[in-house]
């Protein structure tokens, strides 16, 4: 029975076995001795209950640990990569720069052509108004994204005992 | 914030160790006989819980683990402690609310 504990132990997360393998085959021992001076019946349930307790242990433990690495990995997905950072400030000075040019040019009574000079910097201004609008639509939703899946993380690992 | 209720290994658990620091051993003979025989913990089972609690900081190692005996013990924490309490006092909450329902419907 020992030889079948100590294979059924190899199911747990390695970082399991090393914190509690010892542990666990001293105190199975200690039960199992236990057990073996209460008659044949005895041991034969203790048997049962410690391969149950082993495998459903194994299991809830082998998907904690893939919570954690996937709670890790998402984390480090969803981080905004620097060049986002930097792809929205020029998108922002851009749309600065369009306001101000279109406010200079209605100053100065449109020097352009009046068919195309009207037309450009409206249609200019409106795609990157959109662009604008899209990026903080999108940043709002990436937000939100990785909020729901930290809170579900934060759920499923923070789950009472 | 609201806890979820503790599940009755954890509670045990939990409970053996109010009185004192205990080895992995002496808790499952405690829960067992604490519990008239009824609850009885796997080594699987005792030492999922403990590492759920150690992780949270309810419980804590008691000394350093014993190389030639290959077991060390654990004790509440007071977080542990303030928790079980809270645990305590919704069960009593509970008992009292079906008190009060299972009279009401008997009268």
């Amino acid at each position: 029975m020992l030889q079948l504990y100590r294979l059924l132990l190899l199911l747990y997360p390695p970082a399991y076995r090393r914190e509690f393998g010892e542990e666990m085959i001293a105190v199975f021992r200690q039960v199992q001795r236990d057990c073996e001076n209460h008659g044949l019946k005895a041991t034969f349930y203790f048997s049962l209950r410690e391969v149950a307790g082993l495998l459903d242990g194994s299991i809830r433990e082998r998907l904690l640990a893939r919570c954690r690495s996937l709670q890790g990995g998402t984390m480090h997905a969803f981080r905004f990569p620097g060049w986002m950072i930097v792809a929205m400030v020029v998108v922002l000075m851009t749309v600065m720069m369009a306001i101000e040019t279109a406010r200079v040019m209605s100053t100065r009574g449109a020097a352009v052509s009046p068919h195309w000079g009207a037309l450009l910097v409206p249609f200019g201004f409106a795609v990157l108004t959109l662009m604008c609008g899209l990026g903080i639509i999108g940043y709002g939703l990436l937000i939100a994204l990785r909020r729901i899946v930290h809170q579900r993380m934060r759920q499923s690992l923070g789950k009472r005992p | 914030m609201t806890q979820s209720p503790l599940t009755e290994p954890v509670l045990h658990v939990l409970l053996s160790l109010a009185e004192g620091p205990r080895h992995g051993y002496s808790i499952i003979k405690d829960v067992e006989q604490m519990s008239s025989g009824r609850v009885r913990l796997s080594t699987g089972t005792l030492y999922g819980a403990l590492q759920r609690l150690l992780e949270r900081g309810w419980i804590e190692a008691a000394e350093e683990r014993d190389p030639s005996r290959g077991r060390r013990a654990y004790r509440l924490t007071s977080v542990g402690r303030r928790n079980l309490k809270q645990e305590f006092a919704r069960m009593k909450n509970l008992t009292r609310l079906a008190d009060l329902r299972m009279s009401r419907g008997r009268a």
